[in-house]
């Protein structure tokens, strides 16, 4: 027998994780005691601080964590390049170390050290996925629109650059607000959306014991966006006539309406209902509906109640960002006892009695924290549409009880991890030689 | 699913169903003969080669699942070398569950 490869790799999993939910937690408290980053002006030093303490330290860090993992699962390619993981952590780790309290007390030359070493691990993961990506004999759409999105990973990384670059005099490429735009766009809609539809593909099937083969509206909804995107990259550091801005947004409507038919179509053919995992899943992906018409008032001046163009913006971004909070959110419900069940259980399998996946977690705590996390999002979305600081402070609050919900999974995890339940299977009788 | 063509074919096919329902996939709590992952099962000069589907192609769980099986294939065919293979040309469907 060949001995099972010790991938995926559990304890890089959970320093990623652990990393991530410190981040979240500064964040919350950061916004309990001062909500002003979601508020005020989105180039302050603390609104900048807060957003890429956010996006990079939670966001990103539970992202790499799960993602690393699945590069392999989402590829369908063998696994390769195995010391990248590590290497990219301590890079993404030393990195939000020096940028967010950089970007705090405005030293850019800060910014920019820190930012290089997170763009070198974002190379590294980049490469990583398309190089195993490119060895599989098969491109689905899971493994298309994840190249992809590392592709926009990619390009984002070398705005901000631009941006600090930009903002220290070494050069100038075009408006500094124009840049900081596509930052933004190719990052959320690029990487963000791209990641979700590849997510989706592979493990909405995977979860709800569906078929993976009918992928017309993941096709669809990345090809479109990514036309969208490269729209938009064309007319970098023009004026974009008004006519086509409108024509984008609308198009980009046709974006949502495939991938909700998508999903409709792998939970109508799955086996299994969705859980509370798979759940806040699927619901957080409704935020994109209210991102949409934010994102659709900024550009083409429609109005939604909101008459401040740059809050809608800002709205918009943020629902996006809750959108992926909750999708990773759910995927960490799944991925959380998979890891420790892989780590201490797998040797076992075919020898002893196993506990199952869900086994590792108390389900009575999975489905509050699923629905304070939801309650949460659209708080948020009403107190950015409202302007109330006091409403994000309770959406602020709801979102770390989310977290203590979670976190009442602990013990339980921690008992598995030290003593693992092992029963031994009833000795089977040889079978007769035919 | 397929067996081969040995007259004692039923009475193997049977024996590595029983065998393989022990194996459980930790996800879904369910079987891989209820998964409806069994494809084949072969025996030829003493070697007994299981076939499996996964049902998802790049599943993490691919390796954990094989070794499981091997398990439980030697402990049920004490007298056969044994091997399980993965036939990843294949697709999974929900239709193949029991």
């Amino acid at each position: 027998m060949t001995p099972i490869k010790p991938d995926p790799q559990p304890g890089l999993f959970f320093r990623w994780l652990a990393l991530g939910l410190t981040a979240q937690t500064a964040g919350l408290i950061w916004l309990i005691a001062d909500p002003s980053p979601l508020l005020g002006a989105t180039t302050t030093p603390a609104a900048l601080a807060w957003t890429h303490l956010m996006v990079l330290g939670w966001l990103c860090a539970l992202f790499f964590g799960a993602g690393h993992p699945l590069i392999p699962v989402l590829t369908q390619g063998r696994n390769a390049l195995r010391w990248v993981p590590e290497v990219h952590f301590w890079l993404h780790f030393a990195g939000i170390a020096w940028m967010i309290p950089g970007f705090a007390t405005a030293r850019y030359d800060r910014v920019g050290v820190g930012g290089t070493l997170v763009v070198v691990g974002f190379l590294l993961f980049a490469f990583r996925g398309i190089r195993v990506a490119g060895m599989q004999a098969k491109w689905t759409a899971s493994s298309v629109f994840w190249t992809l999105s590392s592709f926009w990973l990619l390009t984002g990384a070398g705005l901000a650059l631009a941006a600090v670059g930009q903002r220290l005099g070494w050069f100038f490429l075009i408006n500094p607000m124009q840049l900081l735009g596509l930052h933004v766009h190719v990052l959320l809609f690029g990487f963000f959306l791209c990641m979700l539809f590849s997510a989706s593909a592979k493990l909405l099937p995977m979860f709800l014991l569906g078929s993976e083969k009918n992928q017309w509206g993941t096709w669809v909804a990345g090809m479109i966006l990514n036309a969208l995107l490269f729209v938009a990259m064309i007319h970098a550091g023009q004026e974009m006539s008004e006519t086509l801005r409108k024509q984008m947004c609308w198009i980009a409507w046709a974006v949502l309406f495939a991938y909700y038919a998508q999903l409709q179509l792998f939970v109508r053919e799955g086996r299994r209902l969705p859980d509370a995992g798979t759940g806040l899943f699927l619901l957080s992906t409704l935020l994109l509906v209210p991102a949409w018409m934010a994102l659709q008032q900024f550009h083409s001046g429609a109005s939604f109640g909101q008459q401040d163009p740059f809050s809608s913006m800002r709205l918009s971004v943020l629902l996006v960002l809750l959108t992926f909070s909750g999708c990773i959110l759910g995927m960490a419900q799944k991925m959380v006892p998979f890891m420790l069940w892989q780590a201490r259980y797998a040797p076992h399998l075919g020898k002893a009695k196993l506990p199952l996946t869900a086994d590792l977690l108390h389900p009575s705590t999975l489905f509050p924290a699923s629905l304070l996390q939801l309650c949460s999002f659209v708080l948020y979305g009403i107190a950015l549409w409202q302007a109330s600081g006091g409403m994000i402070r309770v959406a602020a609050m709801l979102q770390l009880a989310s977290l203590a919900c979670f976190a009442l999974n602990l013990p339980r995890l921690v008992s598995h991890w030290r003593k693992p339940r092992l029963v031994p299977l009833q000795p089977q009788k040889p079978a007769c030689n035919p | 699913m397929q067996s081969m063509n040995h007259p004692d074919t039923e009475i193997l096919f049977q024996q590595t169903r029983t065998a393989l329902c022990e194996l459980i996939d930790p996800e879904v709590g369910m079987n891989v003969i209820e998964l409806g992952m069994l494809h084949r099962v072969d025996l030829d000069s003493g070697k007994l080669t299981v076939e499996l589907i996964p049902t998802t192609p790049g599943c993490p769980m691919l390796d954990s699942l094989e070794q499981g099986a091997l398990h439980l294939l030697q402990a049920a065919f004490p007298h056969h070398e044994c091997s399980v293979c993965w036939r990843l040309d294949l697709e999974w469907s929900p239709g193949r569950m029991t």
